[in-house]
């Protein structure tokens, strides 16, 4: 596969959501229809919130307390972290192995997952010791700004090369994330992967601790030794930052890395693997998945 | 040679500037224009997983660097334990227990009114500057906790801080900002490296250099960690616990 075809694959990864209204927040209590969508994996919660709200507004009980940024969601009584990318938050809250769908030729029957990812809305009580508040403006584009300022910045000791993007590139960036534009998106991003500031010094990566909220940051030497001849693999990485985790050099034993909800092989070049599978923020999300 | 990376810092030499930091609190406190006397404790970074499933129930994680030049160090960062006047000091509620706590290297009870320790190299210290006359009380509320840790990505010290109300909000929303604690995920107040960074490229001189012409021409180690961590934080603090406070 090419490069272009795994980062459109990345791309077009989705996950299938189901959204129910909290009832705490229903005007009445009948029945009323859930909301289903597609949300891209790359993408943030913010971004579909204000088609979720008009959907539920002819039901809000409160519409001048329940707006569209006091809006959170929950999974399992989990409040979602919305500068989370969205395939992160589902990948990492439910914890899901992926090794498990390779025997199976249908999906569905072996995923310990049950989709669509069933998400409750709520407006009340914004859970603001686990999420950033919604209500600064330009929450969202700020915080995905300062991430990809930070990719740029672990990447070449500067974030010149972000900094150097034209208004229209930066403005294009962030509203290709928000219209889903494959081509536009990259157009401009090959430029943030590749500056002419030369090779980059460490690949930008955040790493998911199961059953938590702790994320580990861990810029990525993209080789071995300082001679550029031995690319870092992700097991290798790994077993230097989790050794608990990730116990021998060899294989996983207790818990696999998982990107973009997939099993990726243990000796996959870092620096490869973040060429491919970046996320719209310039990093590497590794969540965790444990061995059952 | 004394932080080679600056204004970078390796996990080693923010170790360094952290001790240095909690024991010359009292002189900090003096060379920037403040009555207030913060105390801060070094703590090691532990941290529980939390899944039961795999028997691992504890992990320090090193931030550890494949290149030969680093080894994996145990991380520390800095916790702000008491706060107020010299004579008056309140002390906040904490997060972690004191186990974690990592007492300065002269081992003794950090206190305000102990001396300096006979340590040469506050030889090398520059003399506190005169307090200039009291300013009118400042509206920003003090955090109840302040956590310094290294920024991995950034390579400089991050302050996060938060209010024990929910409804206190800082003052200085340009430069102040929400981040997730680097140990609980927790939504704190912090100061975004990337202001910091180039503000302390200018301070080189007066990080590294000789002050004075009576000094000795070399420099202690821990006067030039001192002095570090005394510029950066000159360079947040009227954001985090605002300007001199009466």
């Amino acid at each position: 596969m090419s490069l272009a075809a795994v980062r459109r694959a990345v791309w077009d990864g989705s996950i299938p959501c189901r959204i129910d209204l909290d009832p705490s927040e229903c005007r009445s209590l009948e029945g009323i229809d859930p909301y289903f969508i597609t949300i891209p994996r790359i993408s943030y919660l913010p971004i579909i919130i204000p088609k979720v709200y008009r959907f539920f507004e002819p039901h809000l009980k409160d519409t001048a307390r329940a707006q569209q940024n006091s809006a959170w969601f929950e999974f399992e009584n989990v409040p979602l972290k919305w500068h989370w990318p969205v395939g992160v938050l589902f990948d990492q809250t439910t914890g899901r192995d992926p090794s498990h769908l390779r025997h199976s030729r249908i999906a569905d029957e072996d995923d310990d997952v049950k989709l669509p990812w069933s998400l409750s809305l709520r407006f009340q009580n914004f859970p603001t010791k686990h999420l950033m508040r919604l209500d600064l403006p330009n929450a969202c584009h700020d915080a995905w700004k300062n991430t990809v300022k930070e990719a740029d910045h672990v990447r070449n000791g500067n974030p010149n090369t972000f900094m150097s993007l034209s208004r229209g590139d930066s403005a294009s960036l962030w509203e290709a994330i928000c219209t889903h534009d494959f081509e536009i998106f990259w157009g401009i991003n090959e430029k943030l992967l590749n500056p002419p500031s030369g090779p980059i010094k460490f690949i930008p990566c955040r790493i998911y601790i199961p059953s938590s909220t702790r994320v580990i940051q861990a810029p990525c030497p993209p080789y071995i030794t300082s001679s550029d001849r031995d690319p870092q693999t992700l097991g290798l990485f790994l077993h230097n930052q989790l050794p608990q985790l990730f116990p021998s050099r060899r294989s996983p034993m207790i818990a696999r890395p998982v990107v973009h909800g997939a099993i990726v092989p243990w000796t996959a070049p870092v620096l490869e693997l973040a060429q491919a599978a970046v996320h719209a923020d310039g990093f590497l999300h590794i969540t965790i998945a444990m061995v059952q | 040679m004394a932080l080679p990376q600056f204004p970078a810092l390796s996990p080693g030499d923010f170790a360094n500037c952290a001790h240095a930091f909690a024991e010359h609190q009292e002189w900090v406190q003096k060379c920037l224009p403040d009555t207030r006397i913060l105390q801060f404790r070094v703590r090691r970074m532990e941290t529980v997983l939390g899944h039961n499933e795999c028997g691992v129930t504890q992990f320090g994680g090193p931030n550890s660097w494949s290149t030969t030049d680093e080894s994996p160090e145990q991380e520390v960062y800095l916790a702000m334990v008491s706060y107020g006047n010299q004579h008056n000091g309140k002390r906040p509620h904490t997060t972690k227990g004191d186990d974690s706590d990592i007492l300065p290297h002269h081992h003794q009870e950090y206190s305000p009114d102990c001396e300096d320790d006979n340590d040469n190299d506050n030889d090398a210290l520059p003399p506190p500057h005169k307090l200039p006359p009291p300013a009118p009380k400042s509206k920003t509320p003090m955090p109840q906790e302040i956590h310094i840790f290294r920024s991995p990505n950034y390579k400089v010290p991050v302050v996060y801080f938060r209010y024990s109300s929910d409804l206190a909000t800082p003052d200085y929303l340009d430069v102040v900002s929400q981040a997730e604690h680097p140990l609980t995920g927790e939504i704190w107040w912090f100061i975004h490296p990337c202001n910091t960074l180039k503000a302390m490229e200018v301070m080189e001189a007066m990080v590294l250099g000789n002050l004075q012409p009576e000094e000795p021409l070399t420099t202690g180690q821990r006067a030039v960690e001192a002095r570090y961590m005394l510029a950066w934080w000159g360079l947040v603090k009227d954001a985090v616990i605002g300007p001199l406070h009466q």
